[in-house]
């Protein structure tokens, strides 16, 4: 179990009053906090180890050097890569964008299918959809049953289109459906695609084996696992880099640059992951990123998923309860993450963000990037609170009375 | 005072495109705070926390810190002509 109380007393930021009340901080799923050891480990790096990284001679330079690289194998531990699998880029966004243009345009071409769900982020569907206007291929999306659960069926049918790979969330952002990653990517593979799994929501709260899971490019972000906001990880399994060209060009990713004797620039690539870290990185959130990743891991992620889930499960079973809430997503405990989406009958998403504001409660409103799954429960928008570490059953209660009141 | 001296923020809602959130500054709220809510038609209050109503036909919702949700917002240009109306702000 975790010692909840004693977690809150490591980040500063849940001493604050908002609107006059003790702030309750439940839009995790959009960032968490960060405790004071990272806050702390920041400063020291800009104190004690800053300087820009790679091909410097200098005791700094080397110093900050071995910090970065030993994110990149503390990243590789946690997921259970190897470190030249893992790309750092400045966000999850980011990294599909890479898979997209490093991967999309020299393999995907017109008479090709990208696979997508309905409750896919808008940052796995925009990239490809920007690609796919360079190269011709096309873009369907697998639906979803009423239920919150990816249609298996349309899946199914869609993977007999030969797609060459296939986007999915591990959890989804709104419905909390935790998916059968496993199965999905298996299927993806019984029929030749390679699959992207969006991570965002699954390696902050819980053990995510890129191995077992036999994935193929997998993004997720350190902002919301208490690491610093700026650094985002791209898996690659080795195997694919082969038939990548790189991103983004620039200093870093190179090994020579010169020009021949018709004065035309010639160009070496650096070996990867470099190759794929074009100009100065987030030295310091990356080289920081390791603290919250230790810090999270000597509460366990199995303690971290057990204590988000049921303070979401306690959530989603008292907002059933109310009248005139609709909430969504799976009614299995079993296949749900840390966080509840609803609406509330007569008021907008945004009036209740804005209600539970004044009363120092921190949720998201919105589409949170899900047009085309909100289309699909045929709603614009909904509130979203989402639970993390920090987080209590006291505050499970305060949420649940304040939207009773709303609702009475 | 002009619009942009009151205001702390004005902006779209995400989703809802006919939506605005704007929050006052604080000066602004306190000062103008009685008028904001006398000048709601149907009012109700909710929760006894917030207040709801309508304004020159957009519907309003007005929060204890001074933020307010416009609802059914026609454009927003017009959004801007009843805010300067509300707020008596000057051109």
């Amino acid at each position: 179990m975790l010692d909840v109380y004693s977690i809150r007393k490591d980040f500063p930021i849940l001493e604050r009053k908002i609107n006059g009340h003790n702030l309750v901080y439940v839009d995790n799923a959009a960032t968490t906090h960060k405790p004071i050891q990272v806050i702390e480990a920041i400063r020291e790096f800009y104190m004690k180890y800053n300087a820009n990284v790679h091909r410097g001679v200098h005791t700094l330079s080397q110093e900050a050097s071995d910090l970065y690289e030993s994110a990149r194998v503390d990243v590789a531990k946690l997921i259970n890569a190897d470190p030249e699998e893992i790309i750092f880029v400045k966000n999850a966004t980011e990294g599909i964008n890479l898979v997209a243009y490093a991967w999309g345009l020299p393999n995907l071409d017109r008479g090709d299918i990208v696979l997508h769900t309905l409750m896919d982020h808008h940052a796995t569907v925009v990239p490809f959809y920007i690609v796919s206007k360079y190269k011709g291929f096309r873009q369907r999306m697998i639906g979803i049953t009423d239920d919150g659960y990816i249609d298996m069926g349309d899946y199914e049918d869609k993977l007999r289109l030969n797609p060459r790979i296939v986007t999915f969330p591990h959890v989804s952002n709104m419905l909390s459906t935790v998916n059968d990653a496993k199965k999905l990517i298996k299927m993806a593979h019984e029929y030749g695609a390679l699959v992207i799994l969006d991570a965002t929501q699954s390696v902050p709260h819980m053990k995510v084996d890129v191995k077992e899971l036999d994935v193929d490019f997998m993004v997720f972000s350190a902002h919301k696992m208490c690491g610093p906001t700026g650094v985002g990880v791209v898996y690659v399994k080795k195997e694919h880099y082969s038939s990548m060209n790189p991103f983004l060009g620039g200093g870093d990713m190179i090994k020579d640059v010169g020009y021949n004797e018709y004065m035309e620039p010639t160009v070496t690539y650096n070996d990867v992951p470099v190759m794929y870290e074009a100009g100065t990185q987030n030295i310091v959130g990356i080289s920081v990123y390791p603290k919250s990743i230790e810090y999270l891991e000597k509460l366990s992620f199995e303690y971290i998923h057990e204590h988000v889930r049921k303070l979401a499960w306690e959530t989603y079973e008292a907002l059933r309860e109310l009248p005139n809430i609709e909430v969504y997503g799976p009614e299995s405990s079993r296949d749900r993450a840390g966080l509840v989406s609803f609406n509330v009958k007569g008021f907008s998403a945004h009036e209740v963000a804005a209600y539970l504001d004044s009363l120092g409660i921190a949720v998201r409103s919105g589409h949170h990037c899900t047009g085309p799954l909100h289309k699909r429960l045929g709603i614009s928008s909904s509130a979203r609170i989402s639970y993390y570490i920090y987080n209590t059953f006291e505050e499970v209660e305060y949420i649940v009375d304040a939207l009773r009141r709303l609702v009475s | 005072m002009t619009l942009q001296d009151m205001i702390e923020y004005f902006e779209k809602q995400c989703g809802d495109e006919d939506s605005y959130a704007v929050a006052l500054k604080p000066d602004v709220w306190r000062r103008l705070r009685k008028k904001i809510v006398g000048s709601l038609e149907n009012r109700r209050d909710v929760a006894n926390t917030f207040h709801k109503g309508i304004y020159k036909g957009v519907e309003v919702s007005v929060f204890p810190n001074g933020r307010l949700i416009f609802k059914n917002v026609p454009s927003e240009d017009y959004l801007i002509s009843i805010l300067n109306e509300l707020l008596d702000a000057s051109s």
